[in-house]
């Protein structure tokens, strides 16, 4: 035998890997300027390479277009997506559950209830509508829900540090999800119809409440999280092995699986905060990365997740606003039609995956 | 060399509650480059040892050392180079083929992002072919018998390489000839390796024919340790199996199932033909006797190659025949059809 042959994968699998990154960075990149041309006004990409490269173009309609709205939601879509699919990986690998996505910490519903503090008591107890107010009504809305994000994950964090297993952390995290629900149900029910309005639309999730310059701070804070998640590749390399396997090849168990469940709480918590509660891209695209990449190896899976990701919010963007369509459709009913087929389809053969 | 020391060890678990414990006052030692079984029923604490020697669980109290240095007093990172593990726990890993788990294996010599320099491929490959599982590296580990299962986590332990590998049961949940395969493999790896093993295992008699020590764990007792022939000679089993129904066969050094015997039949005859005989009539409560010339049923073992059985009333055969069903289905008919007082003998001592 030729020990000098077998190294990681077997050669010509690590040249299809790469293949793939190229093939990904393309289409993301080709779903990235799709998004910026289709729409109800159909523009020219040669035109929308103009406004990207030069930052306007001779038609002032199509820039305003595409500076003021295109572009952003391009952008957040680029990295929610990123960030979502990441966090979605980090938990089903730590939680052994293919059915484990972001939602189940119980950070978006905190994030949730944030919301509902700020869009539904404030105009009770204060007599004002703090979301109907133009910037601070965003900032507020933003604000409530990271500090409800960022609450949930400190409490599941203290948690975790106290108990043994993960199971028990992933059950808290769903209750935690139930409590918030069942008091933003109280909010609800106690609220303006106007403000309850409000409140659903937000839980609709979008792509689309940044400016520009908003936007290029958050996705390069999602895409900054993101991209330091590589660094957790071996601990959650080893922690697949299960707990003790990994803590036997020298894993500190309980220290990473804090780290874990930070990273992925932070990436939820700021997509939440600015995008509102986005379902399903983190619990499908982990199982779209594994399927094309055919890899334990979570520093692959890890750029092929974000990558993934970014793509189909991209992708679910565009569906959301297909040509024909009067106004466009709220985020998540997309990523639902597009998530659930494969959540499916993984779930039915099981085994291979 | 000893590889593993404990001393006045008290093994179990602090919970909220309290403290729960398992096993105490063990003192043992593992020679090094040897193989040795942890025995013991169910329940009396093998798995919970285990543990401790591995660092899951700290010593409630006493000490383990491997390889010189206190368990206790060392980080994870630390025991992973002194013992490598292979449990019972179900390994799971969506895509991952058997190369990227044994080389999982290096993990404590890789660095921050866990990239594999030739030398750890080179170990790892090595560990697969020791380990016979070579052949089977591309493939998913998901895909593998449960027994090929058990190589490529022996091939990760190898890779580890640490100076003691501690598997659970590595047995478990095996047919036969993969159990017999994977001790000779734990075997040559000692033999020829001279690695340190330390096993539990339920495979008695296997575990006598191939471990050079055994330790043996009984509830409230002191850990009895030595070879298997020493501790069969001590009459260690006994003891351990002391109303269970198995007994302790000391002209074979086996184990047998211990029969409530009602009847018995004298037999003439010796050899392979006698010995399953014996077993076919002991199913039945039959106690095969040496024939004496009183008796007025018995069986005579003819042929010299291929045994023949013939069922005599006193001098007249009843049935001769090769099959050993034949022969019992005929007893056991004779036996029903006659008073038994005054034909077979029966005394009190026949009932044990």
């Amino acid at each position: 035998m030729d020990i000098s042959q077998t190294s990681s994968t077997p050669r010509s699998a690590r040249h299809r890997s790469q293949l793939l990154f190229v093939a990904m960075a393309g289409l993301v990149f080709l779903l990235f300027m799709t998004n910026l041309a289709l729409g109800s006004v159909s523009i020219p990409l040669a035109q929308v390479w103009q406004i990207i490269i030069r930052g306007s173009t001779d038609h002032a309609v199509y820039t305003n277009i595409v500076m003021q709205t295109r572009l952003p939601q391009a952008i957040v879509a680029l990295g929610a997506g990123m960030a979502l699919g990441i966090a979605g990986l980090m938990l089903q690998t730590l939680f052994k559950n293919p059915l484990a996505g972001p939602s189940v910490l119980g950070i978006s519903s905190g994030a949730s209830l944030g919301v509902a503090f700020v869009v539904l008591l404030s105009g009770q107890m204060f007599g004002l509508t703090l979301s109907g107010l133009p910037f601070w009504g965003d900032m507020a809305v933003i604000a409530a829900s990271l500090a409800g994000a960022l609450g949930v994950l400190m409490i599941i964090l203290t948690i975790s540090s106290r108990v043994a297993g993960s199971l028990a952390v992933l059950i808290i995290g769903v209750m935690m999800g139930y409590l918030s629900n069942s008091i933003v149900g109280v909010f609800k029910y106690f609220s303006l119809e106007a403000d309850v309005h409000s409140y659903v639309i937000w839980g609709l999730g979008s792509f689309n409440r940044l400016s520009l310059p908003r936007a290029i701070l958050f996705g390069g804070v999602a895409v900054a999280v993101s991209a330091m998640m590589v660094f957790l590749s071996k601990p959650l390399n080893l922690l697949a092995l299960g707990d003790r396997y990994a803590q036997n090849l020298g894993l500190h168990t309980r220290r990473t699986r804090l780290l874990v469940i930070l990273g992925a709480g932070l990436l939820t918590a700021v997509v939440t905060a600015f995008c509102g509660p986005i379902a399903f891209i983190g619990m499908a695209v982990p199982h779209l990365a594994k399927l094309t990449f055919r890899t334990s190896n979570h520093l692959t899976l890890i750029v092929a997740a974000g990558l993934i990701g970014s793509g189909t919010a991209l992708l679910c963007a565009i569906l959301s606003r297909l040509p024909g369509l009067e106004s466009a459709l709220p985020i998540n009913s997309v990523t639902a039609f597009v998530g659930a087929p494969v959540v499916i389809s993984v779930i039915l053969k099981r085994r291979s995956v | 060399m000893d590889i593993c020391q404990l001393s006045h060890l008290t093994t179990g678990y602090r919970t909220g509650q309290g403290v729960k414990t398992i096993s105490q006052g063990l003192d043992a030692t593992l020679p090094s480059g040897q193989m040795t079984c942890l025995l013991g029923a169910n329940g009396t604490g093998k798995s919970t040892l285990l543990r401790t020697i591995c660092g899951f669980l700290k010593p409630l109290c006493g000490h383990v050392s491997v390889a010189g240095r206190e368990v206790a007093g060392l980080s994870a990172r630390e025991m992973s180079r002194l013992v490598a593990v292979v449990l019972t726990d179900r390994v799971e890993i969506p895509n991952a083929t058997v190369t990227e788990l044994v080389q999982l294996g290096r993990s404590p010599y890789t660095g921050f992002m866990g990239r594999l320099g030739s030398d750890d491929v080179a170990i790892a490959c090595r560990a697969m072919q020791q380990a016979g599982i070579w052949h089977k590296r591309h493939q998913t580990v998901t895909s593998l018998s449960d027994g090929e299962r058990q190589k490529a986590l022996i091939a990760k332990a190898l890779a580890q390489e640490t100076p003691l590998i501690v598997l659970d049961e590595p047995t478990a949940f095996l047919d036969l000839p993969a159990r017999v395969e994977i001790m000779q493999l734990l075997r040559s790896l000692c033999s020829d390796k001279g690695v340190s093993i330390l096993m539990t295992t339920h495979d008695l008699d296997l575990a006598l024919q191939m471990a050079d020590r055994l330790w043996l764990l009984q509830p409230d007792r002191p850990l009895v340790t030595g070879s298997p022939e020493d501790l069969m000679l001590q009459d260690a089993f006994a003891a351990m199996f002391a109303q269970s129904g198995i007994e302790f066969d000391i002209r074979t050094g086996l184990f047998q199932i211990q029969h409530p015997y009602r009847h018995h039949i004298a037999v003439k005859g010796h050899g392979f033909g006698y010995v399953l005989l014996r077993r076919a009539l002991a199913r039945l409560g039959i106690r095969t006797v040496g024939y004496g010339g009183g008796q007025a049923l018995w069986i005579d073992i003819r042929g010299i190659d291929v045994p023949e059985f013939a069922v005599m009333y006193d001098a007249h055969p009843l049935l001769v025949s090769p099959s050993v069903e034949r022969v019992v289905s005929q007893v056991v008919d004779a036996m029903a059809s006659m008073p038994m007082a005054k034909h077979m003998n029966v005394s009190n001592d026949a009932i044990i």
